[in-house]
This record gives structure tokens, sequence and C-alpha cells, in this order.
């Protein structure tokens, strides 16, 4: 016990022995295994008065002995870690942020760029340029045509675009052009990906790849499909991924 | 669930039957037997508040060449995997000290006497205190093998009977067999105690598992127990409510020991249900 | 846990819930209260024997009330009380490392009633084992009483131990250092203010019930350089006599042992010897204050040879006693023998060197006493304040500082445990608060385990298999049977990295193929030692738990070393404020 006045708080009014909690919240604010406290309790090392499955004690004094021993004593964190929400992730709720162009006009990879950008809505006016600049540039380090006259541009550093919500452009370009794509095929089809963060980004890719592996996809890509069929499509595709892979929910 | 029962093993006849009980309860509930086979008459069990000296009846020693391998024999016909404690610990050279640590222990009625004394109505002191300072229900196991084909709880409405009532759903939860509960409502009615299992959040499952749900209104306790299945593992608390509920055990407890030959899980008043 | 009604918990009343010093120093001083009631009643209980039986000595078959008494007390302990044998303070010290001071209610009275028949019937032993032994156990049911937890508990017996030497001797300093010292093995302020309380009770209430006394009268010795000098080989030879002592005792007990007798049958045997012994030198038998208090005052009238005689008559008639199953302590019978040795060392120096002005015999009775306990005890600090209080000088302190440590020293190159210690130390079992084999004996397993691996079945494609791969946060996984769920093997990252990434073999390879079956495995139940040992030996940081057959969970060495700086922080803390 902590070294106190002597004396001084023995006739005190018992106020700061308010908090209670059970064993379990107290082993998970301490981090420590439930089997751990308990023998503390009985051994009399640490502060608590137990009760059946609830533990009496003084916040304050907790928190000096945790500190003492350097432990952290944290009540308030939640019991799950926190998930970011499958909502925010979804490819089709960033396709819908980043709308669906037919008929992009362009002869080259910038002019291509020019018009998908000029077409999409979330991004703010005064980094349109920013990000034309941003695509060309990746494009220079590798292409980003995967083969099968798909190709997925985006930006090497996302955050620097400033957007909130992860947008996906669909375009589908009114004529092929070469991308020195990895099979040498012309492309035609175009996945802008726009993410608030590097992991968002990573996450919505890896959807993305996970639908373009798939043969009939592609197929059903270069009809090419009416938005609502496209929508609809990449949900199933979507929810059949997670289904292989929970942890990228 | 990983859980251990310990049994204390008394290599004569009267012992067999106690160990089938113990292996047929494993069994069922998916716990592991760990098998002591005493070398000396006594031993120590340390619990979190009381140091408990069992003095074994000599009847405990009896041939113990035979003991291991008749308890093998036993355990294997069941299906388990045998596990025997040697005890590591010492208070004295004729005095070991039997780990505590465990989920279950099975007893005979009583450990310290002759084999005449296990009728009904006695249970012995160590016993007693063994229920009274464990932190696991303690199996008392009927004179005769009986296979157990349900469950019967009895719920008095005290924090101690809530913790029996707890344990009853997660057997009746692990071992799928049908659940009776079992009440004398004294002075309060079926409302009041179905308050206090709404209360701990037990209703839901309670309505799930149990089959009935019996109130004792009228007659005496000890006639009302003739209802009680013949072939129920019964399970209680140690200890009733008042003043001297920590001295001694409550009274409806001891009227179920006498008038019910069932094996008995009782539930002492350092038991903390787990979920 | 129970919840009883709060007025059976002290310790969660209003007043003693944030701070427990009041509750302890007041249960100490009952404690110590008892400890001293304990103490008078087994020294008038001596006192009464010894003056019953005076009467009968001078028949022949007072040979044979040694052998009686030896059998009576180890008739009474083990068929009437059904204690273990054991000298008594080895198993305080048992119970206080490992599980907090528990102790039955039994002891508390068990021993003084059987040493009160070793020793009032003339066996070589002292009061002072069975009376701490009584005290500790009062202070340990009290706390029971009480619903104390461990490290009150602890505390508690400490007084207990405390209050016994403190109203044995009327000596409170030395019972404070000797609780501290030999029973709790540590230094806490917590325990300090308690145990002094208790001492002081003890020693109050002895004097209330014996009156005030001093065992020994004190004597005023004026010490030169020479005699500190000659300390040295005092202390050597107190060394040597402890050394003697020890082993003595413990050939005779492996002889007893061997010896195919009812126990009782054994002790009447050593008693016979003793009462043999007796026969011719008196001064052996019983607890032999007597005869130091005439060496003091310099009146003990044999010549050397007599005294060496009588020094080693007294080794082999304690060994006799407590060897072949006698109860009783060692306490006494060091002081008797160490003042022996003093005695015949001051004898021989006068002899050797006549013409020098030695001090009075009785100076080096004194340094004899304090070089033996010490050594014996492996507790220098007890020797010293022990004999200061006792005789009531403080001029002696200096060579009584010298002779106790080099004593200590010396006996502890060859016996590295204390004569207490020993039993403990032999089967592994001494167990120091703080130390390494403390803070392991604290850890489960259970709390070790780590369950977020996901198990996969012996019969997966290596397809499905890197599915899994994609979602686990390890580098292990556990291989389980599909049917019965049991424990096959384990599937290390290391060994697959080469084919993970081969899609040919996606749909050819069988992940019961690339499974390590030769794992080695824990119980949930092993010793965190043992694990500990067995993962050194072969070089692994992580090892499967498995438990009838099903695997639940993994221990890592991170995660052991995580929890073990914990724990220890945790029982080390107050040793480094």
């Amino acid at each position: 016990m902590e070294n106190n006045h002597y004396g001084s708080r023995l006739f005190q009014r018992d106020l700061n022995f308010a908090m209670q909690l059970s064993i379990e919240k107290i082993a998970h604010a301490l981090e420590l295994p439930k089997g751990k406290i308990e023998r503390w309790i009985r051994q009399g090392r640490i502060p608590l008065v137990r009760q059946d499955n609830t533990c009496t004690f003084d916040q304050q004094a907790l928190e000096r002995w945790a500190s003492q021993h350097n432990l952290a004593f944290r009540p308030d964190e939640p019991q799950m870690p926190k998930c970011v929400s499958s909502h925010e992730n979804s490819l089709t709720a960033a396709l819908q942020n980043g709308g669906i162009h037919y008929d992009v006009a362009g002869a080259q990879a910038r002019e291509v760029f020019q018009s998908v950008v000029d077409g999409i809505d979330c991004i703010p006016a005064a980094n349109k340029t920013l990000l034309v600049e941003k695509l060309i540039e990746r494009e220079a380090l590798a292409s980003t045509g995967i083969g099968k006259g798909v190709a997925i541009p985006h930006p090497r550093e996302p955050e620097s675009i400033g957007i909130f919500n992860p947008a996906v452009a669909a375009c589908f370009l009114s004529a092929p052009i070469d991308f020195h794509a990895l099979d040498g095929r012309p492309v035609s089809i175009l996945f802008v990906l726009l993410s608030p963060s590097v992991q968002t980004h990573l996450q919505i890719l890896s959807k993305l790849s996970f639908c373009l592996r798939q043969e009939d996809f592609v197929a059903f890509l270069k009809t090419p499909p009416q938005p609502d069929a496209l929508i609809s499509r990449l949900g199933q595709m979507e929810r059949l991924c997670e289904k292989q892979n929970p942890r990228q929910r | 669930m990983h859980s251990q029962l310990l049994h204390i093993f008394r290599n004569t006849p009267l012992g067999r039957e106690s160990f089938m009980q113990s292996l047929y309860f494993c069994k069922n509930v998916g716990a592991t037997p760990v098998v002591h086979i005493p070398k000396h008459i006594k031993f120590l069990m340390y619990f979190d508040n009381d140091v408990v000296q069992v003095d074994l009846d000599g009847s405990y020693l009896t041939d113990p060449e035979t003991a291991e391998a008749h308890a093998l024999e036993l355990i294997t016909s069941y299906d388990l995997t045998p596990k025997f404690l040697t005890p590591k610990n010492f208070t004295a050279s004729t005095l070991p000290d039997i780990p505590t640590n465990f989920d279950f222990m099975c007893c005979p009625r009583s450990v310290s006497d002759l084999s005449s004394k296990i009728g009904l109505g006695y249970i012995g002191p160590r016993v007693r205190r063994i229920v009274s300072s464990a932190r696991f229900p303690v199996l008392i196991t009927s004179p005769v093998f009986k296979p157990w084909k349900r469950l019967a709880v009895f719920f008095g409405g005290s924090a101690n009977a809530l913790n029996a009532l707890k344990l009853g759903l997660r057997l009746a939860r692990e071992t799928g067999v049908p659940l009776d509960i079992f009440t004398q409502a004294e002075n309060h009615s079926r409302e009041d105690y179905e308050a206090i299992v709404q209360e701990h959040n037990l209703m839901e499952e309670l309505e799930r598992l149990q089959r009935n749900w019996t109130f004792f209104e009228e007659g005496t306790f000890e006639s009302n127990l003739y209802v009680v299945p013949h072939d129920a593992l019964v399970v209680l608390g140690a200890c009733g409510h008042g003043l001297i509920r920590d001295l001694v055990f409550g009274s409806k407890m001891e009227q179920i020991q006498s008038t019910i030959p069932n094996n008995l899980l009782i539930v002492g008043p350092y038991y903390t249900a787990g979920l | 846990m129970r919840s009883p009604t709060t007025w059976r918990r002290p310790a969660m009343w209003h007043v003693f819930r944030s701070d427990d010093r009041l509750l302890l120093i007041i249960a100490g001083a009952v404690v110590g209260i008892c400890s001293g009631v304990a103490a008078v009643v087994l020294n008038q209980a001596l006192i009464a024997v010894l003056g019953w039986l005076r009467s009968y000595h001078t028949y022949g078959w007072s040979v044979l009330l040694p052998a009686a008494g030896a059998a009576l007390s180890s008739l009474f302990l083990n068929k009437i009380m059904r204690e273990g044998a054991g000298h008594g303070v080895p198993e305080v010290i048992y119970s206080v490392s490992r599980y907090g001071g528990l102790m039955r209610l039994r002891s508390s009275f068990s021993r003084l009633i059987s040493s009160c028949l070793t020793i009032g019937s003339g066996g070589s032993a002292g009061p002072e084992a069975p009376i701490v032994m009584s005290g500790s156990a009062i202070g340990s049911n009290i706390a029971r009483l009480l619903s104390l937890n461990d490290r009150q508990r602890v505390t508690l017996v400490g007084c207990g131990a405390a209050g016994a030497i403190s109203a044995i001797f009327n000596a409170p300093i030395s019972g404070v250092i000797f609780s501290m010292e030999v029973i709790l093995g540590e230094w806490a302020a917590s325990h300090l203010i308690p145990i002094a309380i208790a001492a002081v009770a003890g020693t109050e209430i002895s004097y209330l019930l014996q009156g005030r006394q001093i065992p020994f009268s004190h004597q005023q010795f004026n010490i030169g350089f020479i005699e500190i000098l000659a300390c040295i080989g005092l202390a050597v030879l107190s060394a040597l006599a402890s050394i003697i002592l020890t082993r003595t005792i413990r050939a005779v007990h492996h002889r007893a042992d061997h010896i195919r007798w009812p126990a009782w049958l054994k002790a009447a045997g050593g008693g016979c010897a003793v009462g043999i012994i007796g026969l011719y030198l008196p001064m052996v038998l019983g607890e032999g204050y007597h005869a130091i208090r005439t060496m003091i005052e310099g009146h003990f009238a044999p010549g050397i040879g007599l005294v060496f005689i009588v020094c080693l008559a007294k080794i082999v008639a304690t060994a006799l006693t407590l060897g072949s199953g006698g109860s009783g302590g060692i306490f006494a019978p060091c002081l008797v023998i160490g003042s022996f040795v003093g005695l015949s060392y001051h004898r021989v120096l006068v002899y050797l060197w006549p013409a020098f002005d030695w001090v009075q015999e009785g100076c080096f009775v004194l340094l004899g006493m304090a070089g033996l306990i010490s050594a014996m005890l492996q507790a220098p600090l007890t020797g010293i304040f022990l004999i200061v209080e006792i005789t009531g000088g403080y001029e002696v302190i200096l060579p009584l500082i010298i002779v106790s440590a080099i004593s200590t020293s010396l006996c502890h190159y060859v016996e590295p445990a204390s004569f207490y210690l020993k039993d403990l130390v032999d089967k592994g079992q001494l167990l120091r608060p703080g130390t390494d084999a403390r803070v392991l004996a604290d850890l489960e397993i259970r709390e070790l385990l780590e369950t977020d691996c996901i198990s996969v079945h012996a019969d997966m494609l290596l397809r499905e298999f890197v599915d899994i791969v994609k979602q686990s946060r390890r580098n292990l996984f556990p291989v389980e049977d599909r049917r019965t769920g049991h424990f096959l093997g384990m599937i290390y990252m290391d060994d697959i990295r080469p084919y993970l990434f081969d899609p040919l073999m996606y749909d050819t390879v069988l992940v019961g193929q690339l499974m390590d079956t030769q794992v080695k495995t824990v119980a949930p139940d092993d010793d965190v030692l043992e694990v500990m040992e067995r993962m050194d030996a072969d070089h692994l940081f992580n090892m499967p738990v498995v438990a009838n057959q099903r695997f639940i969970g993994m221990i890592s060495k991170s995660t052991l070393l995580d929890q073990y700086r914990k724990e220890l922080m945790v029982q080390t803390y107050h040793l480094n404020r």
C-alpha cells in the first residue's frame, strides 16, 4: 500500500471507495489475465476488495498503484478493437462515389486522365490538376494496366488528393489506348482508385483485384454493362470476397 | 471446455463404485479425471483462506500394488485419458500437499471414517470443511453407481443457490440432459423467485433448458422431496440465508442430504460460477 | 467468493478499508499476547514437571524417564493429534513462503504438549521452536478468523513468532529480528510495525504473568584488544561445533529412518540412550539454562577435559532426542553447547597463557552462545541481539559482532543452508520472496495461454490453407482431426514458406503433408519452471498446450517474459521502495 501519512486517512469519510467493477472488466482495464488479478487479490498485492465477482476500490489509489507497477489502468477502453465499418470501405459505395463514365475520349493516357478527372465530382476542383499529374507520375513508375484490357490508375500518395471517402471511377473508353500493359494489349476499361489513406487503398485494391481475377466478370465488363447491372454485380462479387476473406472486412 | 475433476482412489469394491461415478460424470461433462492414489494416510489441501487436513480411512491404502492397474482399467473402459497425480510438495515428510486448482472434486460422504458410516444423513466433518472452503463444487457420490439421466437443481433464492443454478444451467447446456428446478416456496411467491432469476439475466437460458420448475407450496419439505427423480444428479448450494450461514450448512441442504440417496453436486460459498 | 455479512470481515470496515495498518497492529497485539501466554504456559508446565520428577531422579529406573517422555510425546503427536513429524519451524517457513502462512489450528497447541513431555522428562531439546510454531499457528488462525489476505496473514504469523521469542527470553528486539530474518525472510516495512507491537505485547504479558526475569544475570566484562583477537579463534570453533551438531542430528535421523520400528519405539530408544548419558552427566538433560547461568557467573566447577566431554555429550544427546523423533527445538541446546564451547576455549587460553590477564570466563561463554546460534540459524543479527538482550549488557557487542559474523560465514561455507531450511532446500522447496523460483511458482500456464491461433484440418488443400493464412495473425497453425478434434501436429510458417507462393501446388498438396507431428506439447497444469526448462533444452520459443488430446492454445516465451516481469514487479515492489 502506498505510504500515506500515517493515520490521516483513518477517520476520513469513505468518499472514495465508490468505484465498483467486475473482475473481468478490471482484468481488461489492466490488460492482465483474470486469474492473475484473482490471485493478487487473494495475496493482498492489489488494492481491491472483492465480493463475489465485483471489486470495490478507490480509483485514484488503483491508478497510482498501476503506475507504480508499470501497468496502465484504462477502464474506459472498449472491449473490441475498433474495426473500420464495412460500409466505408465497400467497393460498391466507392463506385457510387466515383461514378461510372462511358465513352471517355482520349488518344493517350494524359488526355484520358484529364477527361476522367474532369468527370469525377467528388474531387475538389483545386486538386484536379494535381490528381492528373499524380496519375501520370504513377504510370511512369510502372504501368497500371494489369492485362485483359483493364487498368487501375491511382495516385501514389492517396492522402494528397484530399477526399474523405474512397472513390472508384469506372471508365469505359471510347477507343482502346496503349497503356504499356503487362500483356501488351490495349486498354479499354479504367478503374481510377482514390482513397483517403493507404490502408483503405489497399483494401479497395484487394477487393477489386479479386473481382478482376474472375474471367466471367471481365467478360461482363467488356459488354459494357449498364450502371445498375454493374453495381449489383460488383456487390455480389464483394460479398463473395468478404466471405472468403473475413479479415478484410 | 477443459475442466478437471480430482478423485482420491480407494482400491476396494466400494471405492470402485465411487470411481465409476466420477468417471461417468467426467465423460458426460467433458472433464478430465485426475486420480490420486494415496501413499500416506493424510494429506493437506491449502485453499484460499483455510488449510484442511484430510485424514483418510485406512481402506484408502489397500493393496497399493494393484491400485494403479485397477484405476487404469476403469478409466480406459470409459474411454478417457488417464491422468495420475503425484504430490510434489510436502509440508512434512508424511504430509503431502494436494493442489486445489481443480474444477470439481469427488468425495464419498465420509473420507475419514469406516465405510459403514456412509448412510444417509451423514456427511463427514472433513468433507464439510472441503465444501466450505473450496472454490470448486464437490460431487458427493451415492454408495452404488447409477448413471444419472437428468439434473435436479434446488433453488432457494440465496446468492449461493444462484451459483448452484448457474452451474446447473451450464451442465444442462453441456450434457444436453433435461433439467428440473425445485423450490420450496416459503413466504415468497413464484414471481419473487422468477424476479431474482430475471435480475441476473438467466431467465432466457432457463426457459430454453429447463423442463419443469416445481414449486413446493404445501407439505413438509421432506415429503415433497419424493418427486425428485431417482436418476437425477442433484445440484444444490451448501449455505442458506441468515446470520449463521457462514458457520453451518443450510437447513434445506441438511434435509436434502438426509432424505435422498442421489448423487449430490454441492456448491460451496467460495464457488463463483463462470459464464 | 462468499459474500458474508460485512461484520465478519474487518478488512472491509470503513475504518480499515483504505489502510489496513491499524487493523494489523491491533491484531498483532492480540497475537503477541496469545503467543506470550503460550510461552508462559509451557514454561510453567516445564517447571512443574521438572519439579515433580525431581524426586524420582534418585531411583535407578529414572534412566527410562526420557524414553517414556519421548515415546508419549511421539504417540500424542502421531495418534491423537495426527500431525506429521517435524521440527516445527521449517513448517512455518514453508507455509509462509508457499501458501501465505496458512497453518492448521491443531498446531497451536499440539507442539506445546508434546515438547512438554519430551523436555520435561529430560530430553535434550529446547522449548523455543514449539512455542514459535504455536505462536505462528495462532497468528495464522486469527488471520483466518478475520478473513485477511495472504500478505496480512503472513504479517500475523510473523507477529506470532516474534511474540513467542520475546516472551521466552524477555527480548523484544530479538523477537522482531528473528521473525523477520528467519521466518519471513524479508525486511518489509509493512511487516515491521505490527511485529514490533506483537513483540512488545509478548514481553509485557510474560512480565505480567511470570515477573520480570532476565534469564541470565548481567555481569560486567572488560574486553581488551587481545580478547578481541582471540574471538576469531572462538568463531572458528563455534562454526565447527555447529557443523558437527548439524551433521550428527542428520546422521541420527537418517539412521532412525532406516530402522523399521514404529515411531514411538524409535523415540523411546533415543530417549533411553539420552537417559544413560544423563546418568553420568546430568547437566546434559533438559534445556540446560541452569548450567549456562553457572557458567556465566564463573562458577562452573569441572575442568577443561570434562567440559569438552560434556560439550560432546550434549551434542550427542540433542541429536538423539531430536533425530529419533522427540519433539522440541534446537535453540536452547545451541545456547548450551555454545556456552560449553566458549567455556572450554577460555579455559584453554588461560591454560596456554596463564600470565595474561584474561577477562572472566563468563564473557567467552556469551560469545560462544552467540557464535553457535548465528552459525546454526544462519542469522547473525538474531544471535547478536539475543545475547545482548538476555544478558542486559552492551559492552560485549563488539566481540559479539565479530564472532557472529565470522562463525556464520564459516558455517555458510560448509553448510550453505541453515538448520531450519536444510530440509526445504534439499527437496528444492524453499521459496524466498522476490526470487525467481517464487515468481515462477505463482505463474500458471492458464494465465499465459494465447488463444488466437486458427486451427486447420489435415485433409485441407493448400489452396484453402492459403486463405486461412490471409486471415491469421500468427505464424503457427495447429492441425486437428476433422472428426474427433484431436490435436495432430503443428504447421510452422518457416517450413512451408517455399511452397506458399507456388500456385501449382495449391491443389496438389494436403495440409497433412506439411505438418510436424513430432511436436512437443505442454499440459495446462504443468509447472511453469519445468516448461521453461524444456523450452531452453530444445531451443523452442513456442509450445502448444494440449489437454485431453485437444489443442487449447500456445505458450510463448514473449508472453511469459511479459507476465513474469509484471509478477516480479508486484512481488518485489515493497522491497525496492
